[in-house]
């Protein structure tokens, strides 16, 4: 087989047993690996209905047969499980390093049960584990406990993926960060790994080499796309994600107030030029990736201490602790980075439950009191730091924001619930889909919750070029931003499977064009040259993609999840406020669940969204047949 | 007819605005007199006088255009 070993390694945290077993090559070729390799893995080994932060629980990690090949932006891994924040499906992406490292030393993914008795690592060399020691490790912050472990491997080239103190408090949105910058957010898989006593896993390979079919066609692919790609004008490696602040706010769709209105008056001071000009030290990457697109922020002025190791905050953080909470400074927009990297939790759920919390303040839902004594109002960035604190403590008021919008709701009052931004306890990200219908279903309809990296957005695919980039998938006029007919319905489909398929194999949204090297047309071409199936091709990829979408669908349905969780707060139905250009723009509810009924339709589900047996068989996995 | 326009810098429009006479403006036309390069035309995305545009749009003096390449992801 080329580009992967074919070799999964297992660990059992409660009796210490590791064993490396093989991934048959019709595996690949069915789910290709990553978020639908690992899926398979978890719909076929774990029981519905388990407590996701149970020994019972596993926690998979998983890479593709084109991680770490020379392409571009090829370093992403899926870490999947059951989610405590939303009870269904979780999964995760980062890129960074650790996956082509992971690939270097010898496997292709790690299946994690059980659960160890005392804190411990996991260190991966050149096809060996062992499990250590951790408990000197236990409640140190992400950079120290990153650098002893580096220290006591002794050797610098190790990639370490790791959790802080929120995952070890499982909080129900802890992350799991590599190289101190790149997180597995969302989910709670960081919760998870932490219900195990599981602090990192540190892999290294000296191989530093993968077969492949054919190399010299790699090569040749790898060289004309980047060629090509620097001959179109970008601005993207310039500014990163960062040039999102600017670009979402002038339509109108740049999330303030906690989605009260689309657009912040102080954006300037959050943008990407103030940015560059005040917080920035230099940029990043991550493996073999020529955009860089990644920040590191450096600030040392008395109140604000920020480190570069962590990385720097990026658009969405910045909506989460800048517009959203009326924050208009990106020094402590900088400094709530810092402390989620450092715990280790997820900076737009965080972000968006202080948000929340601030809106439940103002309208005197929930008390000073009730807050530990803090004043909550939007823009006190002082507290916004104290309470984010307390949160990634888990102490105080802290402890109850940290388990998801459900639990607080409960907590705090259900007269709070309309102001609660989130779908499957899980919150929004940094675009409304006010304005950006097709993201109303991005956000309505994925298993794993609202995702903005689910789909290419509406104003892209608004032009004619941004469609155009597309035809080889079927998608052959641009619709407007905010239709939300059949044929929008159909185009997010599609757009959805091939999304799904670029997690499969673990490449980057970002190093596809209209930002990247790659066109859609030529991965296809590059899955090919690695593997030498005639197989690999842009049609495998959509279909995987559309099979994973009924695979995390049945998964949900196991767990108790219904066609009642494909929803939207009910503030999407509701105009827009403030200015701009989506000022008084609303999502008819009527036509929104026409869309999600088509969507359905078109997955071969049936009305209420649960797979049929042509679906199935349509997928191949008739296994599931009677599995929900 | 005066119109105003800015965008980005990079593909050769005005970074903050700038006034423009042109005979009857199109979103064409302002591209044409920037000389935005060909390859990015027809991924730029206009925003009218704060309202979402079309680049097939004509436009009226006084208005105020922004041509901005749209933004995904996170
Ligand atoms: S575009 Fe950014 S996130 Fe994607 S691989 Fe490159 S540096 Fe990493």
């Amino acid at each position: 087989m080329y580009g992967a070993w074919g070799k999964l390694l297992r660990v059992d945290l409660t009796t210490g047993k590791i064993t490396t077993e093989e991934i048959p090559e019709i595996l690949f070729k069915r789910y290709l690996g990553g978020n639908t390799l690992a899926l398979y893995y978890l719909l076929r080994e774990q029981k519905g209905g388990i407590d996701p932060l149970s020994p019972e629980a596993n926690l998979i990690f998983m890479t593709s047969f084109v991680t770490g090949t020379p392409g571009p932006g090829l370093s992403r891994m899926s870490i999947v499980g059951k989610s405590p924040l939303s009870g269904g499906y979780g999964e995760t992406e980062a890129g960074g390093w650790w996956g082509p490292e992971l690939k270097f030393a010898g496997y292709e993914g790690i299946i994690l049960t059980g659960k160890s008795e005392k804190p411990v690592y996991l260190s991966i060399k050149d096809g060996a584990a062992e499990i250590k020691s951790a408990e000197h490790l236990w409640g140190e912050k992400l950079k120290e406990a990153h650098d002893a472990i580096k220290d006591e491997l002794e050797d610098s080239k190790t990639r370490i993926a790791l959790i802080g103190e929120a995952g070890e408090k499982m909080s129900s949105y802890a992350c799991i960060i590599n190289e101190l910058k790149h997180a597995n957010g969302r989910l709670g898989m960081g919760a998870v790994m932490g219900s195990k006593n599981l602090k990192a896993i540190a892999v290294r390979g000296t191989t530093q080499k993968l077969p492949m079919y054919n190399e010299e066609r790699v090569k040749e692919i790898v060289k004309d796309l980047i060629r090509e790609w620097k001959e179109i004008p970008n601005t993207f490696p310039k500014y990163g994600t960062m040039r999102g602040v600017r670009a979402t706010q002038e339509v109108g769709v740049f999330p303030t107030y906690n989605f009260q209105h689309g657009v912040f008056d102080d954006f300037e001071n959050l943008a990407e030029t103030t940015y560059m000009e005040t917080i920035l030290k230099k940029t990043g990457t991550c493996y073999r990736c020529p955009i860089s697109c990644k920040r590191e922020v450096e600030i040392d002025d008395g109140k604000y201490k920020v480190d570069p190791a962590y990385g720097g905050s990026e658009y969405e953080t910045t909506m989460a602790f800048g517009s959203c909470c009326g924050v208009n400074d990106l020094k402590p927009v900088s400094a709530a980075h810092q402390l989620c990297q450092q715990s280790g939790m997820d900076t737009i759920s965080a972000g968006v439950t202080i948000a929340w919390v601030m809106e439940c303040f103002e309208n005197g839902l929930i008390s000073k009191d009730q807050l530990d004594g803090l004043e909550m109002n939007f823009g006190n960035s002082d507290n916004m730091l104290i309470l984010l604190e307390k949160m990634c403590k888990s102490e105080g008021v802290g402890a109850i924001l940290t388990k998801g919008f459900k639990t607080a709701i409960a907590h705090f009052g259900e007269e709070t619930a309309e102001y609660a931004i989130q779908v499957k306890n899980s919150a929004f990200p940094a675009h409304d889909p006010r304005g950006k219908a097709g993201l109303a279903l991005a956000y309505a309809l994925p298993s794993a919750g609202p995702d903005h990296m689910e789909v290419q957005h509406d104003h892209v695919m608004a032009t004619e070029g941004g469609a155009a980039l597309y035809e080889a998938i079927g998608i052959n006029e641009p619709l407007p931003a905010t239709d939300l007919s059949p044929r929008k319905v159909r185009n997010f489909f599609v757009n959805q499977s091939l999304y799904n398929g670029f997690n499969a194999i673990g490449i980057c949204d970002f190093c596809v064009r209209p930002n990247g090297p790659f066109t859609i047309s030529s991965i296809g071409e590059y899955m090919q040259a690695v593997t030498g199936w005639e197989s690999a091709s842009l049609w495998n990829l959509i279909k995987i993609g559309e099979k994973h979408s009924t695979m995390s669908r049945i998964f949900n349905l196991r767990e108790g999840l219904t066609v009642k969780d494909d929803t939207l707060p009910e503030r999407m139905f509701t105009p827009l406020e403030g200015g701009g250009p989506c000022a008084g723009f609303y999502i008819d509810k009527e036509t929104f669940n026409k869309a999600i009924r088509t969507y359905y339709a078109i997955n071969l589900w049936d009305e209420d969204g649960v797979p049929t047996e042509t679906c199935l068989y349509q997928n191949e996995l008739d296994w599931l047949i009677g599995e929900f | 007819m005066k119109v105003t326009v800015r965008g980005e810098s990079e593909f050769g429009l005005p970074k903050d605005f700038e006034e423009v006479e042109l005979q009857n403006p199109t979103i064409e036309s302002i591209m044409d007199y920037f000389h935005v390069d060909p390859k990015i035309r027809k991924h730029l995305f206009p925003i009218v006088n704060s309202r979402m545009g079309k680049l097939s749009q004509e436009l009226q003096e006084g208005d105020k255009v922004i041509l901005q390449s749209p933004y995904s992801g996170g």
